[in-house]
């Protein structure tokens, strides 16, 4: 705007009125204050609407309660304009504090306010009222940059600031060029207009003829410019523009005829055309505000509907083709295509699974990448006009990222668990290889030269004659005995040939015969299970009878084993005083974890004096066909 | 004498075994390390008595016995091991063998026992 290239003018997009406060010299604390109000732009438009309130009211009284008969029907006309622009900026404020075109609206309000006071014979008064188009640039403003608020090419900025400079050359060269009593005016004083230089016709004429013309070109090319946003527009743009139509097309026809008169005839005739077609233009003026509003509220609602839709359909981590589909209805642009990037191919894959290529510059259509920290996300394919509405588009893409980031997050907390569950499952059949090793090597090394050493005792026992020596070597094979007693429960604690030789029921059997509480089995698998699920089942039950024995009190027990679809079931019952619990860090919880690695569950019944029943389900998948040893130490397998 | 064959695939206990025997008056025949060369040997041989050890390198103690068993002059089988019998579930029970005998408690007059109560 014209305002001596204050580029924090363009930024704040704050028009004349600023731009004004900046060219006076307001004392500095009032400077001070007053640059507070234009940064805090809430405030900025309640001191705004404040004073359009005041403003307008009293208007409103003087128009009321004055017989005004000088007035042309514009005039009159002209004289109400302020207010629906007044009360449709403070609809707006009201629903969205933050709306630049509520404020845009009530800074309308005021300037267009400011032709009324022509009528008033104060020369300050008068002199101000001079500025009788200040209020244009701001109406190509709203028309241009509706329903965001924000003018959105080159060619809108360009109408809006020629427009600007062209109102404010008109109307201050008019001030200072045209004596007020000179043009018929009867009750005017001498030195009323306070601008005044030199009364000169031929500058006035100039600046109808030039700068009148340019304005008049400004409001037809913003009008067509209007039709070209609607036609470009998407779906959602069209129906925020379409209210405001009517105003651009009555702005484009009588700026055309205007020019066309003037062109032709010259001021007078062109005084009377604008009386006529002034009024139908200010019929539309006052209807406008309207539509601005009517615009605004539709576009937003429309959105926040759309987008709420959005989210929702996107709450369920949809498949890609519905992502996608619902990405389309939220932008109105069934052309969309939405990319997931996959980092394993490096590329975005679209909904059809195949690769997405990016758009090819003046194909119309456009990409908006996401991305997080570690890498691309995804790609949101769609229409280029959709730039417009970056309202929408920031919306629609940030319910896109939620989607994706939140399937990618499931995605790789699944496979983090999968690992963890492998991993899991790896290290407890690991354990169990390992106890095995052990007991191997327990066999085939220590148990075996204890054992020949037992023999050799014993050969020497023979002929010996010495008491003493008799006793020492009798005592000396009794320990050793004792030894390889223990060595043989540790070994087989560790992990029962009998288990890796025979298999789980054999094994069960050989526990339940060394149990010291009387214990039935009932075993039903007819089948070799995988060797790491046999040693799982086996040392749930070997720990549940040793807890039989130690803890339960128990006259007898019972253990079953029965395949019930694919799940191994393991039963432990006991007739004993009950009240056990799985607590943490005991055997059963340890019980409890281990199975857990298989998949598997422990279920635990224990009233107090009722007996305490342990049922522990895992999954049994057959052995394969080579049975593999577990943990795959095939070289152990050798030798006994 | 009673003719023994000892099966066991750790040399030192064979040694000592066959020490351990003929001190108590058995006349030991012949020591074989695997499962097939001790059904060969026992054919050759004609042990009254085969002292057989389950964990073998090649095929256990079991079908070992079961091989014997075929045999035309099957031999008298006593099963011998570190383990013990419960260690090996049912296997022992079913097996055609006369007995076991932990290896720590091997001795003549054992090994004579459990021969007589087969016959």
């Amino acid at each position: 705007m014209a305002c001596g290239g204050l580029p924090s003018c363009e930024e704040t997009a704050a028009p004349a009125t600023i731009c004004a406060m900046t060219l006076l010299r307001f004392p500095p604390r009032l400077r001070t204050w007053l640059s507070g109000v234009a940064a805090d732009r809430r405030r900025w438009a309640e001191v705004l609407v404040a004073v359009a309130v005041l403003v307008t009211l009293g208007h409103a009284l003087l128009a009321l309660t004055r017989a005004d008969n000088d007035l042309t029907d514009v005039e009159r006309l002209r004289q109400l304009a302020s207010m629906p622009a007044l009360l449709a900026g403070l609809l707006l404020l009201y629903i969205r504090p933050t709306s630049r075109i509520g404020w845009l609206l009530a800074l309308f309000s005021l300037l267009s306010f400011i032709p009324q006071l022509h009528s008033s014979r104060i020369p300050l008064i008068y002199t101000l009222s001079q500025g009788y188009n200040f209020a244009i640039p701001v109406l190509l403003y709203l028309l241009l940059a509706h329903p965001h608020g924000r003018l959105p090419d080159l060619a809108s900025r360009l109408v809006v600031r020629v427009t600007a400079i062209v109102a404010v050359v008109f109307d201050v060269g008019n001030a200072l060029f045209t004596d007020p009593a000179q043009l018929g005016c009867t009750d005017c004083q001498p030195g009323l207009n306070l601008a005044l230089i030199e009364h000169r016709l031929d500058v006035q004429q100039w600046l109808v003829d030039w700068v009148g013309r340019l304005g008049l070109s400004m409001g037809v090319l913003a009008a067509i410019l209007v039709f070209v946003h609607f036609f470009r527009g998407t779906r959602p743009a069209r129906r925020a523009l379409l209210p405001i139509l009517p105003y651009s097309f009555v702005l484009m026809v009588g700026s055309v005829v205007q020019i066309v008169v003037l062109s032709i005839f010259d001021i007078e005739r062109l005084n009377k055309v604008v009386n006529r077609i002034g009024t139908v233009q200010e019929v539309a003026l006052l209807l406008l505000p309207i539509g601005i509003a009517v615009g605004v509220l539709r576009n937003s609602k429309g959105r926040q509907v759309r987008v709420s839709d959005l989210v929702l359909a996107l709450s369920d981590v949809p498949s890609a083709d519905r992502l996608q589909a619902a990405v389309a209805r939220a932008l109105g642009d069934p052309s969309v295509q939405v990319g997931v990037w996959r980092p394993e191919v490096a590329l975005y894959v679209g909904a059809d699974g195949m690769p997405l290529d990016p758009p090819v510059r003046g194909s119309g259509l456009d990409a908006t990448y996401l991305a997080r920290e570690n890498g691309p996300l995804a790609v949101v394919i769609h229409d280029e006009a959709l730039l417009d509405d970056p309202g929408t588009l920031a919306s629609v893409t940030a319910a896109v990222r939620l989607a994706v980031e939140n399937d990618r997050l499931q995605e790789e907390l699944l496979e983090q668990l999968r690992e963890v569950e492998a991993s899991r499952l790896r290290i407890v059949e690991a354990a169990y290889a390992e106890r095995r090793r052990l007991e191997r090597d327990l066999h085939d090394g220590a148990q075996q030269r204890l054992v020949s050493t037992a023999l050799a005792l014993r050969m020497a026992r023979v002929g010996v004659t010495d008491p003493a020596v008799e006793e020492a070597l009798d005592s000396a094979a009794e320990e050793l005995a004792a030894a390889i007693g223990e060595l043989r429960d540790l070994a087989r604690g560790m992990y029962p040939a009998v288990l890796s030789d025979e298999g789980l029921s054999a094994a069960l059997q050989s526990l339940a015969d060394r149990c010291p509480v009387p214990t039935r089995l009932r075993v039903a698998p007819d089948r070799r299970l995988s060797a790491a699920v046999e040693a799982a089942a086996y040392f749930v039950v070997a720990e549940a009878l040793t807890n039989v024995a130690k803890y339960a009190e128990a006259a007898s027990a019972q253990v079953s084993v029965e395949v019930d679809g694919g799940e191994l079931v393991l039963t432990v019952s006991d007739d004993g005083r009950g009240g056990a619990h799985v607590s943490t860090g005991g055997g059963l919880a340890g019980l409890r974890d281990r199975l857990a690695a298989f998949d598997g569950t422990l279920e635990l019944t224990s009233p107090h004096g009722n007996g305490t029943t342990m049922i522990a389900r895992l999954p049994a998948p057959p052995a394969e066909r080579s049975v593999r040893p577990v943990g795959g130490a095939s070289a152990l397998e050798v030798g006994a | 004498m009673t003719r023994v064959l000892i099966v066991d695939d750790h040399d030192s206990y064979r040694a000592t075994a066959r020490r351990l025997l003929e001190s108590e008056g058995f006349e030991v025949v012949g020591e074989s390390p695997d499962g097939e060369t001790a059904v060969a040997d026992a054919e050759r041989l004609h042990p009254a008595v085969v002292l057989l050890d389950v964990q073998l390198p090649d095929i256990d103690g079991f079908e070992v016995a079961r091989r014997l068993a075929a045999l035309d002059d099957p031999p008298v089988v006593v099963l011998c091991s570190s383990r013990e019998a419960v260690d090996y579930g049912s296997k022992v029970k079913a097996a055609a063998v006369s007995g076991f005998i932990s290896k720590a408690e091997l001795s003549g007059a054992r090994l004579a026992k459990v021969v007589a109560s087969d016959f």
